[in-house]
């Protein structure tokens, strides 16, 4: 396989730009050289995280700070019934709109209209699905080759005809015997493959493979085993433990052309907790460090080789995994910075030019931005943990962030001209009684805790000033070094990802169903508009025939939700966990 | 039902009074001791099965995802404790789920489920 070279990208881009006015007319097809120059084609949202910059930015500005308070609701698309609201990114490509609903629902839509054109239902193996408790749950799709593509619960990997829908083919990639384990993130195009990882930290078994199919013909092409999958993986889970060990990569990681590598996140080893405390190199469930759980794992994109890595949360204690798909591309001074936000609160800021050879990545910088954590008492620069708070079985009283993290998969949003990363955080706390669980009679994914627990309001920030309620925040930092320029405090914490545009503009879905948009430099709320019900999926920007538009999905219920009627009563205690709709705005 | 009072809940009631008049001990403790309660009536019928078997143990490892504390508290899934629902109703959820919630049929043994369902049955109507 030749490797991308910057020639090669100067062509792509220049054949990408003149292309740009033919191409929403022709709906031509999403090749590989258009998804890697996708950060010039702002009329287009071709894969979730946008482009592999990772900064969910469109450089769009016929909305922007002036004209934002005449936004209204162009269309609207409800689907059928979808329990737990939806999920996923939509996808904008040449004037069509594409999104999934948690069931496994593809709609493909007219993006100046919403007027269906067509649609897909998986037949899902609702007795294999339904034995997890990631059901129903789907994050999305990823679109080139002509194709559609999404994963599905019971394992499938499904590739649909873009113009026609018609299945092209529909494979089983992860068997049962493997662990009844399957696939809610979206997944990612790179070259002539289509990269998705399985779900699973908290499930008994192995090995949370991350998987590249051939995007043609749908046969595996490569399988990494987040655990389990080299002797060092081995080494580090003492007594054979990672055979139940979970592991795992749910979400949409992304790939970095210059070094030809895919950058992912890991989940969590079970059993979530670990009862042993202190001694866990030694003793419990899982002795030793767990690799590659919670970790980044760098792969070589051609192989599936790993290229690099960094374990976040070295034997993760508290279900703060590293899955967040979010990998920003940010240089300066000519250094190349891949910063990665990790559930524990911490953004990761790694030297992106450090791989090969399978070692550690490079840490250029380390923070924390959650506020009111307390499982450990900071981050060095260097990426290490200080001060852990380990959970021995017993109680624990008021342990932050709780389980849902105070980062959660929804992602952030960066401003490259104004060198801003907009980050949500989530500040609540638990109390927790840690068991020795009972461990699983077999390896095929059962549910393995180690905890029972409450949620409830934190009693005070890091710096000591006292807190009577749960709360979020959007903060707006340099991502580098972490400094914040504005910070707005939400009464909800906002479970939805964020869109940055040219128009200088941060749109925020609320988790209560207000939908903001606020200035990039300030922070200021200059419009807001009620969409009838909570939002904790994507939201993105394109433009067809001149014209731009707002597309976010609407739609509540899943785990981390499920906390909100016992921290907020209403609007929360009232709010359906089964409706959903796409809501397209625009001037 | 309205007024049938189980003894659980009457001692939980006795317990929530002590507390009220000014024995130092948190709320939170009380209601613990109420799930410990329920738990210490269902543990010795399944010891048969299992030396030192523990539902709560149990529940902890399956279930607390969704059922916060024990089942006392919603969370993703309803408060358990309280439930009007028959055992044999409980037993068919736990085996069969209800999307969002997993079947546990393949991954559980009937008495493990059984003792489950008298678990949540023996739990009294408190909510945390
Ligand atoms: C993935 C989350 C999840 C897990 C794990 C889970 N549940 Fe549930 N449970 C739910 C939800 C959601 C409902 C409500 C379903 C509905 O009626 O729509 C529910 C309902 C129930 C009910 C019915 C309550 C009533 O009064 O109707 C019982 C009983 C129950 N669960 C017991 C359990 C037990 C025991 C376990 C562990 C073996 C468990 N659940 C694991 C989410 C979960």
């Amino acid at each position: 396989m030749t490797r991308w070279t910057t020639t090669a990208a100067v062509k792509a881009i220049s054949a990408v730009a003149f292309l740009g006015f033919a191409s929403q007319a022709m709906a031509a097809d999403v090749t590989w050289d258009r998804l890697l120059n996708a950060q010039n084609d702002d009329a287009n949202w071709m894969m979730y995280h946008k482009d592999f910059t990772g900064h969910h930015h469109s450089g769009l500005k016929q909305i922007n700070t002036r004209n934002v308070k005449n936004l209204k609701l162009a269309w609207q698309h409800n689907p059928a019934a979808t329990k737990r609201g939806i999920q996923g990114f939509p996808l904008a490509v040449d004037g069509m709109v594409y999104y999934t609903t948690t069931s496994g629902t593809i709609w493909a839509l007219n993006g100046a209209t919403g007027q269906p054109v067509w649609h897909h239902a998986a037949k899902i193996d609702v007795e294999r699905a339904e034995g997890t408790f990631y059901n129903p749950y789907n994050r999305g799709l990823a679109i080139g080759h002509g194709n559609v593509y999404m994963g599905t619960t019971d394992g499938r990997l499904i590739a649909l005809n873009a113009k026609s829908g018609e299945v092209v083919w529909d494979n089983e990639i992860m068997t049962v015997a493997k662990g009844n384990k399957g696939f809610t993130g979206a997944p990612v195009i790179v070259k002539d493959m289509v990269i998705l990882g399985a779900n699973g930290g908290e499930l008994a078994g192995c090995c949370g493979p991350i998987y590249a199919v051939d995007a043609k013909s749908g046969s595996v092409t490569w399988q990494f085993d987040t655990i389990g999958g080299d002797q060092r993986s081995r080494d580090s889970w003492g007594n054979d433990s990672w055979k139940i060990g979970g592991g795992g990569g749910w979400m949409t990681g992304s790939y970095d052309p210059a070094t030809n590598t895919v950058w992912w996140g890991t989940a969590n080893p079970a059993p979530d907790y670990d009862y042993i405390g202190g001694d866990w190199m030694n003793n419990g469930p899982r002795p030793g460090l767990n690799l590659y759980s919670s970790s980044v794992v760098v792969l070589d994109a051609d192989s599936g080789e790993l290229s690099a890595y960094f374990q976040e949360m070295p034997h993760d204690a508290w279900d703060f995994d590293s899955a967040v798909g979010e990998f920003l591309m940010v240089e300066k001074d000519g250094k190349r910075n891949m910063v990665h936000p990790n559930k524990g609160g911490i953004i990761f800021v790694y030297d992106a030019d450090s791989v090969g050879g399978g070692n550690e990545l490079a840490v250029n910088n380390a923070y924390m931005i959650g506020e009111t954590f307390n499982y450990i008492k900071g981050v060095t620069k260097e990426g290490r943990l200080v001060g852990r708070r380990e959970l021995p079985e017993g109680k624990h009283m008021d342990v932050c962030p709780a389980i849902d993290g105070a980062i959660s998969w929804n992602t952030g949003a960066y401003n490259p001209k104004r060198n801003t990363h907009f980050m949500l955080t989530q500040e609540f706390c638990f109390d927790i009684e840690v068991v020795n669980p009972e461990r699983p009679d077999d390896f095929s994914g059962q549910a393995y805790f180690g905890a029972s627990w409450t949620s409830k309001a934190p009693k005070q920030k890091v710096d000591g000033t006292p807190v009577d309620a749960a709360y979020g925040t959007l903060q707006a930092r340099d991502p580098l070094t972490g400094k914040m320029k504005w910070r707005v405090e939400y009464k909800y914490p906002v479970l939805a990802s964020l869109l940055s545009t040219g128009g200088d503009l941060v749109f925020v879905p609320g988790a209560d169903g207000m939908f903001d948009a606020r200035d990039a430099k300030s922070g200021k709320l200059l419009w807001q508009s009620n969409m009838g019900t909570g939002a904790h999926g994507g939201v993105i920007t394109y433009m067809v025939d001149g014209k731009q538009y707002v597309a976010v999905v609407t739609g509540w219920g899943s785990h981390v939700a499920g906390n909100y009627p016992g921290l907020f009563g209403a609007p929360f205690d009232t709010m359906s966990t089964d409706t959903g709709t796409l809501m397209v705005y625009s001037l | 039902m309205l007024f049938n009072v189980s003894i659980t809940r009457l001692t939980h009631i006795a317990f929530m009074t002590l507390c009220a008049i000014g024995l130092n001990i948190s709320v939170t403790h009380a209601e613990e001791d109420v799930t410990d309660i329920a738990a210490g009536q269902i543990n010795p019928k399944y010891t048969q099965y299992k030396e030192n078997f523990s539902v709560k143990r149990l529940f902890a490892s399956r279930c607390s995802w969704c059922h916060q504390g024990y089942g006392l508290k919603e969370a993703d899934g309803p408060r358990l404790s309280g439930t009007d629902k028959s055992k044999e109703y409980i037993i068919e959820q736990i085996a069969y789920g209800k999307s969002p919630m997993p079947g546990f049929r393949k991954q559980l043994k009937p008495w493990q489920i059984e003792a489950l369902a008298d678990y949540i049955k023996a739990l009294p109507d408190v909510e945390l």
